[in-house]
Protein backbone atom coordinates (compact mmCIF):
# COMPACT_ATOMS: atom_id res chain seq x y z
CA UNK A 1 0.00 0.00 0.00
CA UNK A 2 3.04 2.58 1.02
CA UNK A 3 5.05 1.54 -2.09
CA UNK A 4 1.49 2.25 -4.48
CA UNK A 5 1.31 5.52 -2.31
CA UNK A 6 4.53 6.31 -3.25
CA UNK A 7 4.20 5.56 -7.19
CA UNK A 8 1.06 7.69 -7.23
CA UNK A 9 3.04 10.66 -5.68
CA UNK A 10 5.71 10.23 -8.13
CA UNK A 11 4.11 10.36 -11.36
CA UNK A 12 1.29 13.11 -10.16
CA UNK A 13 3.61 15.51 -9.22
CA UNK A 14 5.43 15.57 -12.64
CA UNK A 15 1.94 14.66 -14.25
CA UNK A 16 0.24 18.09 -12.44
CA UNK A 17 3.59 20.27 -13.13
CA UNK A 18 3.42 19.48 -17.03
CA UNK A 19 -0.22 19.87 -17.09
CA UNK A 20 0.52 23.10 -15.63
CA UNK A 21 3.26 24.42 -17.54
CA UNK A 22 1.03 23.24 -20.67
CA UNK A 23 -1.92 24.91 -19.64
CA UNK A 24 -0.04 28.27 -18.62
CA UNK A 25 1.81 28.10 -22.32
CA UNK A 26 -1.47 28.66 -23.81
CA UNK A 27 -1.49 32.27 -22.65
CA UNK A 28 1.29 32.95 -24.03
CA UNK A 29 2.71 33.47 -27.68
CA UNK A 30 5.14 31.11 -28.21
CA UNK A 31 8.54 31.86 -30.15
CA UNK A 32 7.64 30.72 -33.11
CA UNK A 33 4.11 32.58 -33.13
CA UNK A 34 6.52 36.15 -32.41
CA UNK A 35 8.74 35.39 -35.21
CA UNK A 36 5.83 35.13 -37.95
CA UNK A 37 5.42 38.10 -39.58
CA UNK A 38 7.81 40.42 -41.69
CA UNK A 39 10.82 41.92 -40.28
CA UNK A 40 12.78 44.76 -41.89
CA UNK A 41 16.85 44.87 -41.15
CA UNK A 42 17.52 47.77 -38.95
CA UNK A 43 21.59 47.60 -38.81
CA UNK A 44 24.72 45.61 -38.34
CA UNK A 45 27.22 45.86 -35.91
CA UNK A 46 30.08 43.76 -34.58
CA UNK A 47 28.77 42.52 -30.83
CA UNK A 48 32.71 41.42 -30.79
CA UNK A 49 35.59 41.51 -33.02
CA UNK A 50 39.34 41.19 -33.29
CA UNK A 51 40.44 44.66 -32.64
CA UNK A 52 42.92 45.53 -35.79
CA UNK A 53 45.60 48.12 -34.04
CA UNK A 54 43.70 51.47 -33.17
CA UNK A 55 40.84 50.41 -34.94
CA UNK A 56 37.94 49.24 -32.44
CA UNK A 57 35.05 47.64 -34.31
CA UNK A 58 33.06 46.85 -31.26
CA UNK A 59 29.02 47.98 -31.47
CA UNK A 60 30.58 50.25 -34.54
CA UNK A 61 28.11 49.64 -37.95
CA UNK A 62 29.26 47.79 -40.33
CA UNK A 63 29.43 49.67 -43.40
CA UNK A 64 27.38 48.65 -46.96
CA UNK A 65 30.99 47.45 -48.47
CA UNK A 66 31.45 44.96 -45.84
CA UNK A 67 28.29 43.82 -44.98
CA UNK A 68 28.18 42.73 -49.07
CA UNK A 69 31.77 40.77 -48.33
CA UNK A 70 30.56 39.19 -44.40
CA UNK A 71 27.34 38.23 -46.32
CA UNK A 72 28.49 37.11 -49.68
CA UNK A 73 28.50 33.38 -49.46
CA UNK A 74 25.48 33.66 -47.27
CA UNK A 75 21.45 32.53 -47.92
CA UNK A 76 20.74 35.68 -45.89
CA UNK A 77 23.15 38.14 -49.00
CA UNK A 78 21.51 41.49 -49.56
CA UNK A 79 18.17 40.67 -47.80
CA UNK A 80 16.42 43.72 -46.53
CA UNK A 81 13.40 42.19 -45.36
CA UNK A 82 12.32 38.52 -43.61
CA UNK A 83 9.08 37.22 -43.97
CA UNK A 84 8.52 34.28 -42.10
CA UNK A 85 5.17 32.29 -42.82
CA UNK A 86 3.57 29.62 -40.84
CA UNK A 87 4.33 26.72 -42.79
CA UNK A 88 8.14 27.08 -42.08
CA UNK A 89 8.78 29.54 -45.02
CA UNK A 90 10.80 32.76 -45.12
CA UNK A 91 10.94 34.83 -48.16
CA UNK A 92 14.60 37.16 -47.94
CA UNK A 93 13.03 40.02 -50.10
CA UNK A 94 15.89 42.29 -51.52
CA UNK A 95 15.07 45.11 -54.02
CA UNK A 96 15.97 42.99 -57.03
CA UNK A 97 14.39 39.24 -56.19
CA UNK A 98 12.92 37.17 -53.72
CA UNK A 99 14.58 33.96 -52.16
CA UNK A 100 12.33 31.15 -50.65
CA UNK A 101 13.91 29.49 -47.72
CA UNK A 102 12.88 27.42 -44.95
CA UNK A 103 13.48 27.93 -41.45
CA UNK A 104 13.10 26.43 -38.11
CA UNK A 105 14.01 27.14 -34.36
CA UNK A 106 16.12 24.66 -32.47
CA UNK A 107 17.45 24.15 -29.00
CA UNK A 108 15.45 26.18 -26.62
CA UNK A 109 14.17 28.77 -29.00
CA UNK A 110 17.59 30.31 -29.26
CA UNK A 111 18.65 29.24 -32.78
CA UNK A 112 17.34 29.86 -35.93
CA UNK A 113 18.43 27.56 -38.81
CA UNK A 114 17.67 28.51 -41.93
CA UNK A 115 17.84 25.82 -45.47
CA UNK A 116 17.82 26.71 -48.83
CA UNK A 117 17.25 24.15 -51.45
CA UNK A 118 18.29 21.22 -48.61
CA UNK A 119 21.96 22.12 -50.03
CA UNK A 120 22.68 25.38 -47.82
CA UNK A 121 22.11 25.23 -43.84
CA UNK A 122 23.41 28.13 -41.60
CA UNK A 123 22.08 28.71 -38.24
CA UNK A 124 21.95 32.07 -36.22
CA UNK A 125 21.98 32.92 -32.77
CA UNK A 126 18.47 34.15 -31.63
CA UNK A 127 19.49 36.34 -28.92
CA UNK A 128 16.51 38.26 -28.44
CA UNK A 129 13.03 38.27 -29.46
CA UNK A 130 9.96 40.13 -28.57
CA UNK A 131 6.75 41.50 -30.70
CA UNK A 132 8.73 44.52 -32.01
CA UNK A 133 12.50 43.89 -32.09
CA UNK A 134 14.57 40.32 -33.03
CA UNK A 135 18.63 40.42 -32.86
CA UNK A 136 20.69 37.98 -34.37
CA UNK A 137 23.93 36.92 -33.49
CA UNK A 138 26.41 34.89 -36.36
CA UNK A 139 30.24 34.21 -36.49
CA UNK A 140 32.09 35.61 -39.05
CA UNK A 141 35.74 34.78 -39.97
CA UNK A 142 35.55 36.96 -43.08
CA UNK A 143 37.50 40.14 -43.10
CA UNK A 144 37.35 40.14 -39.69
CA UNK A 145 36.40 37.62 -36.79
CA UNK A 146 34.01 37.99 -34.71
CA UNK A 147 29.94 38.10 -33.38
CA UNK A 148 27.57 40.06 -35.96
CA UNK A 149 25.19 41.55 -34.54
CA UNK A 150 21.78 42.14 -36.92
CA UNK A 151 18.80 44.19 -35.26
CA UNK A 152 15.55 43.53 -36.88
CA UNK A 153 12.28 45.94 -36.72
CA UNK A 154 8.35 44.46 -36.92
CA UNK A 155 6.80 45.82 -39.96
CA UNK B 1 43.60 -9.13 -5.56
CA UNK B 2 42.66 -10.50 -8.58
CA UNK B 3 39.43 -10.45 -7.49
CA UNK B 4 40.42 -6.22 -7.12
CA UNK B 5 41.36 -6.22 -10.08
CA UNK B 6 38.35 -8.04 -11.95
CA UNK B 7 36.53 -5.64 -10.58
CA UNK B 8 38.00 -2.89 -11.77
CA UNK B 9 38.39 -4.13 -14.89
CA UNK B 10 34.61 -4.78 -14.74
CA UNK B 11 33.82 -0.93 -13.77
CA UNK B 12 36.35 0.41 -16.72
CA UNK B 13 34.44 -1.87 -19.42
CA UNK B 14 30.77 -0.46 -17.65
CA UNK B 15 32.02 2.53 -17.34
CA UNK B 16 33.44 3.33 -20.72
CA UNK B 17 30.77 2.08 -22.19
CA UNK B 18 27.95 3.52 -20.50
CA UNK B 19 30.20 7.42 -21.16
CA UNK B 20 30.14 6.31 -24.24
CA UNK B 21 26.33 5.92 -25.34
CA UNK B 22 26.08 9.04 -23.08
CA UNK B 23 28.90 11.45 -25.64
CA UNK B 24 26.96 9.30 -28.42
CA UNK B 25 23.52 10.81 -27.33
CA UNK B 26 24.93 14.42 -26.63
CA UNK B 27 26.54 14.83 -29.46
CA UNK B 28 24.32 13.60 -31.63
CA UNK B 29 21.79 16.13 -30.28
CA UNK B 30 23.53 19.17 -30.31
CA UNK B 31 23.58 18.37 -34.10
CA UNK B 32 20.45 17.61 -34.40
CA UNK B 33 18.30 19.68 -32.11
CA UNK B 34 21.10 22.16 -31.24
CA UNK B 35 20.69 20.89 -27.78
CA UNK B 36 22.93 19.32 -24.67
CA UNK B 37 21.07 16.28 -23.05
CA UNK B 38 23.59 14.53 -21.31
CA UNK B 39 23.31 17.09 -18.59
CA UNK B 40 21.58 20.00 -16.97
CA UNK B 41 24.07 22.28 -16.06
CA UNK B 42 23.59 24.53 -19.06
CA UNK B 43 19.88 24.46 -18.52
CA UNK B 44 19.74 25.79 -14.94
CA UNK B 45 22.00 28.71 -16.61
CA UNK B 46 19.04 28.94 -19.18
CA UNK B 47 16.39 28.94 -16.35
CA UNK B 48 18.11 31.38 -14.37
CA UNK B 49 18.81 33.61 -17.03
CA UNK B 50 15.16 33.26 -18.78
CA UNK B 51 13.95 33.73 -14.97
CA UNK B 52 15.72 37.03 -14.79
CA UNK B 53 14.18 38.57 -18.35
CA UNK B 54 10.90 37.32 -17.16
CA UNK B 55 10.00 35.09 -19.99
CA UNK B 56 7.96 32.10 -19.09
CA UNK B 57 7.51 30.24 -22.02
CA UNK B 58 11.35 29.94 -21.91
CA UNK B 59 11.28 29.45 -17.72
CA UNK B 60 8.38 26.42 -18.40
CA UNK B 61 10.43 24.82 -20.97
CA UNK B 62 13.44 25.26 -19.09
CA UNK B 63 12.23 23.70 -16.17
CA UNK B 64 10.45 21.08 -18.07
CA UNK B 65 13.84 19.71 -19.46
CA UNK B 66 15.04 19.91 -16.08
CA UNK B 67 12.33 17.69 -14.13
CA UNK B 68 12.18 15.33 -17.31
CA UNK B 69 16.03 14.59 -16.11
CA UNK B 70 15.12 14.74 -12.32
CA UNK B 71 12.36 12.51 -13.16
CA UNK B 72 14.78 9.99 -15.02
CA UNK B 73 16.97 9.89 -12.16
CA UNK B 74 14.10 9.57 -9.55
CA UNK B 75 12.22 6.35 -11.30
CA UNK B 76 16.42 4.80 -12.10
CA UNK B 77 17.30 4.60 -8.40
CA UNK B 78 13.48 4.16 -7.22
CA UNK B 79 13.09 1.46 -9.03
CA UNK B 80 17.26 -0.20 -8.28
CA UNK B 81 15.92 0.57 -4.75
CA UNK B 82 12.93 -1.30 -4.67
CA UNK B 83 14.28 -4.70 -6.55
CA UNK B 84 17.79 -4.53 -4.75
CA UNK B 85 16.77 -7.77 -2.71
CA UNK B 86 15.20 -9.37 -5.56
CA UNK B 87 16.59 -9.70 -8.90
CA UNK B 88 20.10 -7.47 -9.48
CA UNK B 89 20.50 -7.88 -12.73
CA UNK B 90 16.54 -7.05 -13.54
CA UNK B 91 16.51 -4.02 -11.21
CA UNK B 92 19.55 -2.84 -13.91
CA UNK B 93 17.47 -3.82 -16.83
CA UNK B 94 14.38 -2.04 -16.32
CA UNK B 95 15.99 1.42 -16.33
CA UNK B 96 18.14 0.80 -19.43
CA UNK B 97 15.15 -0.76 -20.79
CA UNK B 98 12.93 2.36 -20.71
CA UNK B 99 16.53 4.53 -22.02
CA UNK B 100 16.62 2.00 -24.96
CA UNK B 101 12.53 2.90 -25.51
CA UNK B 102 13.14 6.30 -25.15
CA UNK B 103 16.12 6.38 -27.86
CA UNK B 104 14.08 4.10 -30.36
CA UNK B 105 11.33 6.44 -29.98
CA UNK B 106 13.52 9.67 -30.67
CA UNK B 107 15.23 7.83 -33.70
CA UNK B 108 12.19 6.38 -35.11
CA UNK B 109 9.81 9.41 -34.50
CA UNK B 110 12.73 11.98 -35.87
CA UNK B 111 13.11 9.69 -38.99
CA UNK B 112 9.75 9.43 -40.07
CA UNK B 113 7.89 12.06 -38.66
CA UNK B 114 9.91 15.18 -37.15
CA UNK B 115 8.19 18.35 -38.76
CA UNK B 116 11.01 20.20 -37.64
CA UNK B 117 8.34 22.75 -35.30
CA UNK B 118 9.76 23.93 -31.82
CA UNK B 119 7.48 21.95 -29.85
CA UNK B 120 8.85 18.57 -31.30
CA UNK B 121 11.98 19.41 -30.90
CA UNK B 122 11.59 20.13 -26.98
CA UNK B 123 9.72 17.35 -26.57
CA UNK B 124 12.17 15.18 -27.99
CA UNK B 125 15.20 16.79 -26.44
CA UNK B 126 12.85 16.30 -23.19
CA UNK B 127 12.45 12.35 -23.87
CA UNK B 128 16.43 12.49 -24.48
CA UNK B 129 16.95 13.99 -21.05
CA UNK B 130 14.83 11.47 -19.60
CA UNK B 131 16.88 8.49 -21.00
CA UNK B 132 20.12 10.27 -19.77
CA UNK B 133 18.85 10.81 -16.51
CA UNK B 134 17.78 7.22 -16.23
CA UNK B 135 21.21 6.26 -16.93
CA UNK B 136 22.82 8.95 -14.75
CA UNK B 137 20.81 7.80 -11.90
CA UNK B 138 21.50 3.95 -12.59
CA UNK B 139 25.53 4.59 -12.61
CA UNK B 140 24.73 6.59 -9.89
CA UNK B 141 22.77 4.38 -7.67
CA UNK B 142 24.60 0.96 -8.42
CA UNK B 143 28.65 2.69 -7.97
CA UNK B 144 27.28 3.96 -4.79
CA UNK B 145 27.48 7.52 -6.10
CA UNK B 146 30.51 7.28 -6.85
CA UNK B 147 30.48 7.88 -11.17
CA UNK B 148 28.43 9.23 -13.30
CA UNK B 149 28.90 8.74 -16.81
CA UNK B 150 26.72 11.27 -18.52
CA UNK B 151 28.38 14.83 -17.61
CA UNK B 152 32.27 15.21 -17.09
CA UNK B 153 31.97 18.54 -14.90
CA UNK B 154 32.44 16.72 -12.04
CA UNK B 155 34.40 14.19 -13.04
CA UNK B 156 37.18 16.23 -14.54
CA UNK B 157 37.28 17.72 -11.32
CA UNK B 158 37.74 14.69 -9.58
CA UNK B 159 39.75 13.76 -11.90
CA UNK B 160 42.19 16.74 -11.37
CA UNK B 161 42.08 16.64 -7.69
CA UNK B 162 42.95 12.58 -8.03
CA UNK B 163 46.20 13.50 -10.61
CA UNK B 164 47.15 16.32 -8.07
CA UNK B 165 47.36 13.58 -5.30
CA UNK B 166 49.65 10.93 -7.49
CA UNK B 167 51.77 13.92 -7.47
CA UNK B 168 52.33 13.06 -3.88
CA UNK B 169 55.03 10.40 -3.30
CA UNK B 170 52.92 8.57 -0.09
CA UNK B 171 49.50 8.66 -2.32
CA UNK B 172 50.88 7.52 -4.99
CA UNK B 173 51.51 4.20 -3.89
CA UNK B 174 47.73 3.45 -2.79
CA UNK B 175 45.93 1.44 -4.99
CA UNK B 176 42.66 2.93 -4.52
CA UNK B 177 43.46 6.44 -5.33
CA UNK B 178 45.41 4.68 -8.68
CA UNK B 179 42.10 2.93 -9.56
CA UNK B 180 39.62 5.66 -8.96
CA UNK B 181 42.11 7.89 -11.33
CA UNK B 182 42.40 5.21 -13.79
CA UNK B 183 38.06 3.99 -13.52
CA UNK B 184 37.55 8.21 -13.92
CA UNK B 185 39.93 8.61 -16.90
CA UNK B 186 38.15 5.71 -18.89
CA UNK B 187 35.19 7.34 -18.61
CA UNK B 188 36.47 10.64 -20.17
CA UNK B 189 37.67 8.82 -22.98
CA UNK B 190 34.95 6.67 -23.27
CA UNK B 191 32.59 9.59 -23.45
CA UNK B 192 34.64 11.28 -26.19
CA UNK B 193 35.45 8.21 -28.03
CA UNK B 194 31.53 7.69 -28.00
CA UNK B 195 30.69 11.37 -29.38
CA UNK B 196 33.07 11.68 -32.12
CA UNK B 197 31.66 8.45 -33.33
CA UNK B 198 28.38 9.85 -33.20
CA UNK B 199 29.48 13.42 -34.49
CA UNK B 200 30.76 11.19 -37.88
CA UNK B 201 27.85 8.88 -38.12
CA UNK B 202 24.82 11.41 -37.53
CA UNK B 203 26.06 13.40 -40.44
CA UNK B 204 24.80 10.20 -42.76
CA UNK B 205 22.35 8.83 -40.05
CA UNK B 206 21.03 11.75 -38.68
CA UNK B 207 17.97 10.13 -36.19
CA UNK B 208 18.70 6.72 -37.07
CA UNK B 209 21.95 7.19 -34.92
CA UNK B 210 19.45 6.98 -31.68
CA UNK B 211 18.48 3.31 -33.30
CA UNK B 212 22.22 2.53 -33.22
CA UNK B 213 23.15 4.16 -29.53
CA UNK B 214 20.16 1.71 -28.48
CA UNK B 215 21.28 -1.29 -30.22
CA UNK B 216 24.95 -0.87 -28.22
CA UNK B 217 22.59 -0.18 -25.42
CA UNK B 218 20.90 -3.65 -26.16
CA UNK B 219 24.85 -4.72 -26.39
CA UNK B 220 25.78 -3.54 -23.27
CA UNK B 221 22.58 -5.12 -21.32
CA UNK B 222 23.38 -8.69 -22.32
CA UNK B 223 27.03 -7.97 -21.34
CA UNK B 224 25.33 -6.63 -17.51
CA UNK B 225 23.34 -10.08 -17.99
CA UNK B 226 26.40 -11.98 -19.14
CA UNK B 227 28.68 -10.64 -16.28
CA UNK B 228 25.92 -11.00 -13.25
CA UNK B 229 25.27 -14.89 -14.49
CA UNK B 230 29.13 -15.57 -14.18
CA UNK B 231 29.56 -14.38 -10.95
CA UNK B 232 26.31 -15.92 -9.61
CA UNK B 233 27.71 -19.32 -11.24
CA UNK B 234 31.46 -18.09 -9.85
CA UNK B 235 29.86 -17.82 -6.74
CA UNK B 236 27.78 -20.99 -6.34
CA UNK B 237 30.74 -22.93 -7.76
CA UNK B 238 32.58 -21.29 -4.58
CA UNK B 239 29.91 -22.63 -2.35
CA UNK B 240 29.68 -25.85 -4.04
CA UNK B 241 33.38 -26.45 -3.35
CA UNK B 242 33.28 -25.01 0.09
CA UNK B 243 29.98 -27.40 0.64
CA UNK B 244 32.41 -30.52 -1.02
CA UNK B 245 35.73 -29.13 1.37
CA UNK B 246 33.77 -29.29 4.40
CA UNK B 247 31.41 -32.49 3.77
CA UNK B 248 35.48 -34.08 3.48
CA UNK B 249 36.69 -32.59 6.48
CA UNK B 250 33.81 -33.85 8.44
CA UNK B 251 33.97 -37.30 7.34
CA UNK B 252 37.62 -37.41 7.76
CA UNK B 253 37.19 -36.36 11.07
CA UNK B 254 34.51 -38.86 12.02
CA UNK B 255 36.49 -41.74 10.27
CA UNK B 256 39.40 -40.38 12.51
CA UNK B 257 36.71 -40.60 15.67
CA UNK B 258 35.82 -43.96 14.44
CA UNK B 259 39.10 -45.57 14.67
CA UNK B 260 39.79 -43.87 17.56
CA UNK B 261 36.68 -45.35 19.04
Amino acid sequence: MKLFIRISIAICIPLFLLLAAYTLRGNYLSPEQKLMGEWKEVSWTYEKADNKGSVNFNDEPISEAMKHMISRSKIIHKAETWSFTADSGLVLNTQHKRLNVNWALMGSSNILRLKYNDEFEEHYNLVELNEKQMVLHFENDNLTRGIVKIIFEKI
Amino acid sequence: MIKERNRLNDKIKFGMMYAGTAGMVNVSSLVLFFSFTSNVTGHYAILANEIANGNLFKILIAFLWILLYFAGSFFSHFLIRSGASSNTYLTHAVPMFVEIICLVSVGLYGHYLYAETLIETELLVAALLFAMGLQNGLTASITSFSLKTTHLTGLTTDLAIHLSMLYKKNIRNKEAIRSKFKLMLSIAVGYLIGGAIAGKIVHYAHFMVFIYIAVAMVGLMIYDWSRTFSIKEMVRRERAAQKELFEKTANAELLGKKYAG
